[in-house]
């Protein structure tokens, strides 16, 4: 149980004290109706879970009523109304982890916990198991958050193995303990996003410190911005004395001694001399030694992280793995707050203008000229003006905004500061999702330091401009990245869109104008104002200017965060930055735009990347997902898949999105179980165009996107299915797991098998008995024969 | 500001949306989630135009008109967009427009309509309806359409309207029949008429469970037409659109037949909703949404039901919201109270409930045998206790989720599944004796010698009852059969002025009373749903019927009778003060067949002042100051034997499926294998116990002399809060 008290006192007296412990959660955060989101934040951290008793005192006590609470409360995915285990387990569903298997993860850890059916909690209230939309972790799928414990590449099998490395770490998460100490003998430098970390820096970072207190060597730690790299981590860069930078990805921990005393003298002569012993008889008895990332050729050791970084352009990215993501000074060196103070010298219109003139366009999804929604803010007579940075990054199978938030958040303040100005807004909101508590962290901190030195308040550098900046938590819900429905929830009120216009240009947050500006193209913005907007416009397209930062994801290669110029071709990024496809397979598709955008096939992979290149091919831009697809994807699997997304985010208010779109998952549901007809293909296309002709917001226009584009590229793949069979075995309603001649009876598949459905026949072909089989595929991963393969039900 | 529409010119407010210069203008604007003049967002859809210019369909309801703005609003697109807005929203309401017994009715019988009134008990009303037609030599294809019949069986339809015509025939002259069976059929407007009809389709398992248990009046009728139905703008506009069954089928997530009272006339019906959000932009802190996506619904929290006003109804654009006109009938008001029927207890057999949540007497049901087919935990633990901390004397209660508790003072207190008082009264008056609960009201025997019924959750009086002496036993609330299918409810009460009393239930008034030689202090039981059963501390055991009041039989024991008796089938068994068991076999006319000892008080120690506790095969004795014995009812042999730990007292053992629920005087609850006698499970409370618990699904209630409430159960997350 979440709270102790309750155990050992009378009800009468637990009650008591949660009405005092409300009392004061709501003296801090206050009493008034927009107040509510971040109220029951607070209570959901103090108890786990939103107790009735403090509710009633939050009625009691402030301007919120019931309807009001439970109209939020059940609104946003964040709250809960019951007690959770004292874990919580969170397995991330976002694309690149569904098509990496997410869902028979989940079916694992319930089996490994022993879950009840119609329960989330295992029986002794230590582990609550729940799916979560997208972790923004794409690159290490499949993703889990045990707590605040990222884990990446958790394959069905290791479900055990991470339960026992959580435990055994008493489920703390480890401290981040940035240093800024100067150069004493040299610098070890490491990205420390949530997502590096769970790969294994952490582990890393530790042994350094380890290798540091054993010899003596005194080295600083610095963690820096991402590289971006996700399949290169864990990777460091050792800085010695004279400035020179080596690159060690994919570095073992028990390999961190050794880096280091190559490029470091130990302290005392003695260490140095147990080094030098231990180090020769090392050589001669293990043979680890040898296989050292010390002895592979420079060439050999960072070949694929160049091949990665090469043919990106930094713009939202600038400074990465150099820059600690917190340092202000470091930040101002690299030509920070230049753009502010440039933009306070020569005025408002002139920004404004120069932002235009770049021809920059919102990154967020829709593509609107960022300069025009600055013109219409500013142009408004309203003293009070707001500007909102929405970080509301729900997309899954995006985790761009996370990464830039975490890692460059001084360049996302900057450019926010910089709007604010530029519209004569006196209030910036930085709107940040719920299920990115590292980011709140950093931006938190970094707001802190600049206001420290006079970015933030009043009269910043002297000027007569003032503005106050604060953070606002999601609350868990998709919709809210919809401006509007961003808009109402910190109003306090359920994140649903309105009809524009009034675009909240005109009327937005408490009736004020109001600029919303997503995070990557604030953080575009210093550029644009540091080096002039002709200098931006040289780099992209004729329609679409800059650059885009991707998240990289699925059957690629090398996954990560990248950045590149607009008009990029997909197969590019595939083939030359992500090293092509996995496993061999064939490239199927390029899957962008999450879950409002569309799946580009193989054969349009060459058309380049810009806004409306995109929209032509049926897809979108979006906010930058790009999750690629192999051969062994099946498309209509994946179009269920948004439209399942969709249709558990949609707010409800419409009939199209609300019933429409639960209609095509209906639709859908039948097809990927082959009940479907040729007459369901038809209706689920005339549905779709109606739903995106008739949707109230965004979200309902664009949630067809998926089924569309699937429709229009790969409509032979819908009819295979109305045929009853699914050609790539992902839709599990369709297979069965069958053992072919190739087994030679080992009995793994047996041993592994959890539901008991393979029977234990040494020296025999195996049998699988399919009504029992859960079709997890574990045995599929045992077999060392590739004996085991999916065939369709019907065959 | 001009606009054009259709390519005509047209004059709009610029401030006001643009449904109000077209529907002005004469042109034909659906829509449902609009209402001129109230608060509202576009959600329906089904007032869509085309806004030629950008090439969008927008709802007009909500969209402002600009300069030069061209809309067209005749042509297939429009038209087709919002049939599809239509068949979508149909598609999520699972309802049914008409009764299916209405529809297929050859003789154009409202039916639905008629048993409606028969249920309110407005005969007249439903006499009127038949307008004289005969049901003679009908087939009663009603019957078979009967929805009720896909749950258990068809409504008793015809039985029905012969009643109805019946009781009525002396008060109304009955119009000439009609002979022509075909020109009935087409005068049915229903039947073949053009309206759409929304359908409710089929009832899973779990909804026929649920169905059973919500309509149990005696007509067993769902009553499925909607009230709402000659308003419903959704039924209209499917209509005009020529919709005969909804594309997609109908799916909803909602609750079918759920039934919420708002206020004490509006009801709402969450399965009719479309969610517009009318009723939740026009109240303040009444509807509001709850969830999202798909499984977004309009509720209204409890507390909230004070703020909403009945006009909301007519902003509903669905039968969803309705208001309905006040029964005459104070039973049916409490049926649609929260939407639980009466759970008819009749006596005679043990309560069969096997998944029971009510408790609603001190030993459970009419009679009085303490035997509950339910199971208890396996490993009871303490959930929560309340502290009271005044003397309390009187068993506890459950019902509607709610544990009541009322001390020697009079003072009630409910508390809900977690412990928290919830609802607290005073009845200022000093109370001893266990009282009962039915459909929300209380029947409380008071010290100062009052009966009073209290009607929950305000505590209002419903009536009240004065005897001439104290009042020490629960009451027993029958269901009595007054023959021709119909019943009337009785509250049994004995009391200190030597009467038994048998009241009107519903209104309080005397049916008659018995005068006997002596205090009562025990409970009466009741047999077959029709005699009644009670000692007293004239040593006398009597049996009356409930009816007619008169006494069939009675039989004088060794000693007076300090409890009360218990039934068991066609078997009485009852205890005297010396602790003598008698074990009674009843004849059907309420005579005694056979009557003998089955525990003699020569061979014990001490008197009995507990009740026996009776299953299917045995009899569960306190007897000897502190043994718990177990007899066998075929041949009365002990067969089991245990010492319990501390005196036994006045609370009575429990038989809970195959445990045996006891708790001693010295405060310490034991639950005993019924088959073996091995204990299975001890708790010491530390404080005296009286009262008798209270068994409900999964947990048990024990009451403490101190007023210490106490509740058990399986530790488990989900049922803890």
């Amino acid at each position: 149980m979440a709270c102790e008290h309750c155990k050992t006192s009378s009800p009468d007296e637990a009650r008591q004290s949660i009405r005092k412990r409300t009392d004061a959660l709501v003296a801090r955060v206050g009493r008034r109706r927009e107040h509510i989101i971040p109220l029951l934040q607070a209570l959901q951290g103090e108890w786990g879970y939103l107790p009735s008793d403090a509710l009633e005192r939050v009625y009691e006590t402030t301007d919120i009523d019931r309807a009001q609470a439970i109209s939020v409360a059940t609104f946003y995915g964040q709250f809960r109304m019951m007690p959770y285990g004292r874990h919580t387990i969170r397995v991330c569903c976002g694309t690149a982890c569904h098509v990496k298997g997410a869902n028979v993860v989940y079916d694992a850890f319930r089996r490994e916990l022993d879950i009840a059916d119609d329960s989330a909690t295992t029986a002794d209230g230590a582990y609550s198991v729940e799916r979560i939309a997208c972790l923004g972790c794409c690159a290490l799928a499949p993703v889990v958050q045990i707590d605040n414990r990222i884990f990446g590449h958790v394959q069905p099998g290791r479900v055990c193995e991470v339960l026992k490395e959580f435990e055994a770490s008493h489920g703390e998460a480890k401290g981040e303990g940035l240093s800024d100490r100067g150069l004493p003998q040299g610098e070890v430098r490491l990205g420390m996003e949530n997502c590096c970390q769970a790969s294994g820096t952490a582990a890393v970072r530790e042994a350094v410190e380890r290798a540091c207190r054993e010899t003596g060597i005194r080295v600083s730690i610095k963690p820096v911005s991402c590289v971006g790299a996700c399949s290169q981590v864990p990777l460091i860069d050792v800085v010695t004395a004279d400035g020179q930078v080596t690159r060690y990805p994919n570095i073992r921990p028990d390999e961190v001694k050794e880096v280091l005393l190559h490029h470091f003298r130990p302290a005392s002569r003695l260490r140095r001399l147990a080094a030098g012993i231990w180090g020769t008889v090392d050589t001669f008895h293990t043979d680890q030694t040898w296989d050292s990332i010390l002895y592979l050729p420079e060439e050999l050791r960072t070949r694929r992280i160049n091949d990665f970084l090469e043919g990106q352009f930094r713009i939202s990215t600038e400074g990465y793995g150099l820059m600690n993501p917190l340092d202000t000074d470091e930040y101002v060196r690299q030509g920070g707050f230049e753009a502010l103070r440039r933009a306070l010298s020569v005025g408002r219109q002139t920004i404004i203008d120069e932002v235009m003139r770049s021809g920059i366009r919102g990154r967020g999804g829709g593509g609107f000229p960022t300069g025009r929604k600055w013109q219409l803010v500013a142009d408004g007579v309203d003293e009070e003006k707001y500007v909102i940075c929405n970080g509301d990054e729900g997309d899954p199978g995006a985790f761009m905004d996370r990464i830039l938030l975490e890692s460059y958040p001084l360049r996302v303040i900057e450019g926010l500061l910089i709007a604010a100005y530029a519209t004569g807004a006196r209030r910036a909101i930085l709107y940040i999702r719920a299920e990115y508590p590292q980011a709140v962290i950093r931006v938190r901190r970094a707001l802190e330091m600049c206001r420290r030195q006079g970015y933030i308040g009043q009269h910043i550098l002297g000027s007569s401009f003032s503005v106050e900046v604060s953070i606002f938590e999601g609350a868990g819900a998709f919709v809210c990245g919809e401006e509007t429905a961003l808009i109402s929830s910190i109003e306090g009120r359920r994140g649903q869109p309105h009809l524009r216009p009034p675009y909240p240009a005109q009327q937005g947050l408490f009736g004020h104008p109001t600029l919303i500006n997503n995070v990557e193209t604030l953080s575009q913005i210093p550029f644009i104002v540091r080096e002039g907007a002709d200098a931006y416009a040289h780099v992209g397209t004729s329609g679409s200017k800059g650059t885009k930062v991707f998240a990289l994801a699925g059957k690629v290669r090398h996954g990560g965060l990248i950045e590149v110029p607009m008009g990029t071709t997909l197969r590019q990024i595939v083939e030359e930055i992500g090293g092509g496809m996995e496993n061999g397979e064939q490239l199927k598709a390029v899957q962008t735009g999450g879950p409002s955008g569309g799946c580009i096939p193989a054969s349009l992979c060459d058309t380049p990347v810009d806004f409306d290149a995109l929209t032509s091919l049926g897809t979108i831009m979006g906010s930058g997902g790009l999750v690629v697809l192999g051969e062994n994807d099946c498309m209509v699997d994946v179009a269920r898949y948004f439209v399942a997304f969709v249709s558990g985010e949609s707010c409800g208010k419409c009939t199209f999105c609300r019933v429409g779109v639960r209609r095509m998952l209906d639709i859908l549901d039948r097809l990927t179980s082959g009940r479907g007809t040729m007459d369901d293909i038809d209706r689920l296309e005339h549905l779709a165009l109606s739903i995106k002709q008739a949707s109230l917001c965004g979200l309902g226009k664009t949630a067809p996107n998926p089924v569309l584009s699937t429709l229009r590229y790969f409509r032979h793949e819908y009819e295979e299915h109305v045929h009853g069979s699914c050609p790539t075995g992902s839709c599990r309603q369709m297979v069965v797991l069958a053992v072919t001649d190739d087994c030679i009876g080992c009995t793994k598949c047996a041993q592994c098998c959890p539901a008991d459905a393979i029977p234990f026949t040494p020296y025999e072909r195996h049998t699988i008995d399919t009504a029992r089989c859960t079709l997890c595929g574990l045995c599929m991963e045992a077999c060392d024969f590739n004996a085991i393969i999916y065939e369709n039900k019907r065959q | 500001m001009k606009i054009s529409v259709n390519n005509h010119p047209l004059d709009a407010d610029p401030h006001r949306p643009i449904i109000e210069a077209l529907r002005r203008e004469g042109y034909h604007i659906p829509s449902m989630c609009y209402a001129e003049g109230y608060e509202h967002q576009p959600s329906c859809m089904v007032c869509m135009v085309k806004d030629v210019r950008t090439g969008q369909m927008i709802p007009s309801c909500s969209t402002l008109p600009y300069e030069g703005m061209e809309l067209e609003t005749d042509t297939e697109e429009a038209s087709s967009m919002r049939r599809e807005a239509l068949e979508l929203l149909l598609s999520d309401h699972r309802a049914d427009c008409e009764a299916p017994c209405t529809i297929v009715c050859p003789r154009g019988i409202d039916v639905a309509q008629v048993i409606l009134h028969y249920d309110r008990g407005d005969m007249a009303a439903a006499y009127t309806l038949l307008e004289g037609t005969s049901c003679d030599g009908c087939k009663a294809p009603c019957e078979k359409a009967c929805r009720r019949r896909t749950v258990d069986e068809s409504v008793p339809i015809r039985r029905i309207i012969e009643e109805v015509r019946n009781v009525s025939n002396g008060q109304t002259s009955e119009k000439s029949l009609h002979s022509d069976d075909e020109n009935v059929s087409q005068a049915s407007p229903i039947a073949h008429g053009p309206l759409f009809s929304s359908r409710l389709g089929r009832f899973t398992d779990r909804e026929k469970e649920m169905l059973k248990k919500l309509y149990t009046q005696s007509s067993h009728c769902l009553h499925c037409a909607c009230e709402g139905r000659s308003e419903c703008r959704l039924r209209e506009l499917a209509t005009e659109a020529g919709i005969r069954s909804p594309r997609y089928g109908v799916q909803s997530s909602l609750p079918v037949k759920e039934c919420v009272r708002v206020t004490e006339r509006l009801y709402f019906e969450p399965a009719k909703c479309i969610r517009c959000g009318l009723c939740v932009y026009n109240t303040s802190d009444g509807f509001t949404f709850a969830h999202r996506g798909f499984d977004v619904r309009v509720v209204v929290p409890e507390e909230s039901k004070k703020n909403v006003h009945d006009d909301v109804a007519r902003l509903c654009p669905t039968g969803a919201l309705h208001l309905r006109i006040l029964s005459v009938l104070l039973p049916l008001l409490m049926l649609l109270w929260g939407c639980q029927g009466p759970s008819r207890r009749m006596s005679g057999t043990p309560g069969e409930d096997v998944a029971r949540q009510e408790w609603t007497s001190f030993r459970g049901d009419a009679s009085l045998s303490g035997y509950a087919t339910c199971r208890l935990p396996d490993s009871p633990t303490l959930l929560w206790e309340h502290r009271h901390g005044v003397r309390t004397v009187a068993s506890p209660i459950v019902s509607k989720g709610i544990v009541w508790l009322c001390d020697k003072h009079g003072h009630l207190v409910g508390l809900n599944a977690e412990g928290m008082p919830t609802h607290s009264f005073n009845l200022n008056a000093d109370v001893e004796a266990s009282f009962v609960m039915v459909d929300s009201v209380l029947y409380v025997g008071q010290i100062d010698g009052q009966i009073r019924a209290l009607v929950l959750p305000e505590c209002t009086e419903l009536w009240h009852y004065a005897t001439e002496g104290q009042i020490l036993a629960s009451p027993t609330f029958v269901d009595v059969h007054m023959g021709e299918g119909t019943s009337d409810t009785f509250l049994l009460v004995g009391s200190y002025d030597n009467n038994m009393y048998t009241l009107d239930a519903r209104t309080g008034t005397l049916a008659h009373s018995y005068p006997t030689g002596y205090y009562i202090n025990g409970a009466a039981a009741c047999w077959q749903g029709a005699y009644a059963l009670f000692g007293g501390c004239d040593a006398w055991l009597r049996i009356s019927d409930i009816r007619s009041g008169l006494l069939t039989d009675s039989l004088r024991l060794d000693a007076y009778i300090p409890s009360s008796p218990v039934v068991s089938g066609d078997c009485a068994y009852v205890a005297d003060y010396q602790g003598n068991v008698y074990e009674i076999q009843l004849a059907d006319d309420g005579h005694i067949r056979e009557h003998h000892k089955i525990c003699d008080a020569g061979d014990s120690e001490g008197g009995m002042i507990s009740m026996p506790t009776v299953t299917a095969d045995a009899v569960y004795l306190l007897a000897d100051g502190r043994y718990l014995v177990c007899l066998d009812r075929t041949d009365g042999h002990v067969r089991w034997r245990q010492m319990l730990r501390g005196d036994v007292g006045e609370s009575s053992p429990l038989a809970v499926g195959d445990r045996v629920l006891v708790c001693t005087k010295t405060g310490i609850v034991s639950i005993y294998d019924a088959a073996s006698g091995r204990p299975v499970w001890e708790y010491e409370t530390g404080e005296q116990i009286v009262s008798s618990p209270a068994v409900v699904a999964s947990r048990f209630y024990i009451l403490t002399a101190r007023g210490t409430l106490l509740c058990f159960g399986q530790k488990k997350w989900d049922t803890l809060f």
